[in-house]
């Protein structure tokens, strides 16, 4: 393996939803191209309906291309990932998004396994994958749980664990740390910040928690309106002059300071 | 079992008779039927993440009468395929209608669809149900008491050869179902959830949606519309053993069987010498069981 591999290639991606007429197309994702290599974390920021989530469920086949209308190249090591049947998409990819529940009396522990259901591998792999899953999420104290039962944050927590357990080279977040407190925030994004490094592998990380993203992330790109309007090291993406561009009414209307730790 | 006892001891000819013309036939069919129906609701609730559903909740037993009905009414056969084929189309479309409207809801995932779901099966139910009695106000009248077996659920009319069909072809498919197990199995965390998982959601949501109409159809044809089975034998199976389908299948299909024998040895004794038809015993004994249900729920969610 190289040293620097790009992980995930997205490559002049356009995206809309079904309109009745060309003319009307308005597009979700415009242009969109930017790489991802082993050891990144980079998180995806942007207003609401930046087109942030659409890309995430676009990558995680959550959206079809066929759904709508779609031009573009998406590779994975030079695969094309849209190609890919489910099976084999979930082998590179895992997508976790906020919320993660069910409707049925299931046992954290049942839960984080069935993150395994298409991974190949012996039972034995299974079990180290979601043992090791539940440490690093912390959830070894809820495994007996019922997962209905749990708090917002404590099902992010299995959600993540479930996510892990697939064990990916590409982890999609959405918002996935969003309800938890603060300690946890700090711990999982730790551990994650050490997973992407030690495994070679890279997330992808749409969150509206500056503060949490610009202290652990290591690159980031804004979108606005489906386009890119900017990328790079996550130091030099959170100058108030960019913020100012994209929360306008945040900084400078209210009169109040919002504090970005650098 | 009952059956062969009572021969061992010194039945006549005539009990012989009764036993292999009447009762074995519809114990039989009873086995078949509450295995199909039990094993279709634990499905249609993992499929629509909802554990309130059930073929006769959600208008598909309804859809599926309906077919039986227009079978009749153009004079398909009752030879083996003919009405079961009508009544698996009728359960088909209105499932697939039901699949249809719920998920144009939630284009984005979203996944609060639950109560639209019951609304537009309950909705399909009355639809199906009018169209039935419709066909009930212009048949003859000497038909009409083969017609209420369809609203009701009617066991009395089984014959050997078409219950072991039923039987045979109920199991056949339950085993098929069976092999999905582990697909399943990751639905109980949500469509999306399935999908992020690596399931192929589309592809295993026809399939099922088919597999289940099948099952459907030939409980329909066989015995008529009987609910409540499907809905609290998959909930009680549950509570037992847990959600994971590889020991929650095999025993609904076990105690769906169990179930319905004994809810027909019920409506056959309970208003000695007339017989009630066994969808009233299961209605009768299902509904309060659902209420229940529903009230612990909305306790549990606050």
């Amino acid at each position: 393996m190289s040293l620097n591999e790009k992980l995930l290639e997205v490559d002049q991606v356009f995206f809309s939803w079904k309109t009745p007429s060309e003319s009307q197309c308005a597009w979700v994702l415009r242009n969109l191209s930017f790489e991802l290599m082993n050891g990144e974390m980079k998180c995806l920021l942007g207003p609401n309906g930046s087109g942030k989530s659409t890309l995430l469920r676009l990558l995680s086949g959550l959206i079809l291309p066929r759904s709508g209308r779609f031009s573009g190249q998406i590779r994975s090591k030079n695969r094309q990932l849209l190609d890919l049947t489910s099976r084999a998409r979930a082998q590179v990819i895992s997508y976790v998004g906020s919320e993660f529940n069910t409707e049925f009396p299931l046992t954290v522990e049942e839960a984080v396994a069935l993150g395994r259901t298409c991974s190949g591998g012996t039972p034995s792999d299974h079990l180290i994958q979601v043992e090791a899953a539940l440490e690093l999420c912390l959830c070894q104290d809820l495994r007996k749980r019922d997962l209905r039962a749990l708090s917002g944050g404590q099902r992010q927590l299995a959600g993540l664990a479930r996510g892990l357990a697939q064990s990916p080279e590409i982890l999609l977040l959405d918002e996935s740390l969003s309800k938890m407190d603060l300690d946890h925030q700090f711990r999982i994004a730790q551990m994650l910040k050490n997973w992407v490094s030690s495994k070679k592998s890279a997330i992808l990380w749409v969150s509206h928690d500056l503060n949490l993203v610009s202290n652990w992330a290591s690159s980031a790109l804004w979108l606005q309106g489906g386009e890119k309007i900017s990328e790079g090291p996550v130091s030099e993406m959170m100058s108030p002059k960019m913020l100012g561009r994209i929360y306008p009414s945040a900084l400078f209307s209210t009169q109040k300071k919002i504090v970005i730790p650098i | 079992m009952a059956c062969w006892l009572a021969l061992r001891f010194g039945a006549t000819q005539a009990d012989w008779e009764v036993v292999r013309e009447l009762r074995l036939p519809r114990v039989i069919l009873a086995m078949g039927v509450g295995m199909g129906l039990a094993v279709a609701g634990a499905v249609l609730q993992v499929l629509f993440s909802n554990p309130l559903c059930e073929p006769y909740i959600l208008g598909i037993s309804s859809g599926s009468a309906l077919g039986v009905v227009i079978g009749l009414s153009l004079g398909v056969s009752w030879n083996w395929g003919g009405l079961v084929g009508t009544s698996f189309l009728g359960a088909l479309s209105f499932a697939v209608v039901l699949s249809g409207v719920t998920h144009r809801g939630s284009r984005s995932g979203s996944g609060k669809t639950h109560s639209a779901l019951l609304l537009v099966g309950v909705t399909l139910g009355f639809f199906g149900n009018s169209l039935l009695a419709l066909w009930m106000a212009i048949v003859e009248p000497n038909q009409l008491q083969s017609a209420m077996a369809w609203f009701f659920g009617d066991l009395s009319r089984a014959r050997l050869s078409g219950a072991v069909f039923s039987m045979v072809a109920i199991s056949a498919v339950s085993l098929l179902i069976f092999t999905q197990s582990g697909q399943l199995d990751a639905f109980l965390l949500g469509d999306e959830e399935a999908s992020a998982i690596g399931v192929d959601v589309g592809r295993l949501q026809k399939i099922l949606i088919a597999l289940t109409s099948i099952l459907v159809g030939l409980c329909v044809s066989g015995a008529g519309v009987i609910g409540f089975v499907g809905l609290l034998v998959p909930h009680g199976v549950r509570r037992w053993v847990g959600a994971g389908h590889r020991d929650l299948l095999p025993l609904c299909a076990l105690w769906g069987a169990t179930v319905l024998v004994f809810a027909d040895f019920a409506s056959r004794w309970f208003a000695q010498p007339y017989e009630l038809p066994v969808g009233v015993v299961t209605a009768l004994v299902g509904s309060p069981v659902l209420i229940w249900t529903l009230l612990r729920r909305s306790q549990e969610a606050n």
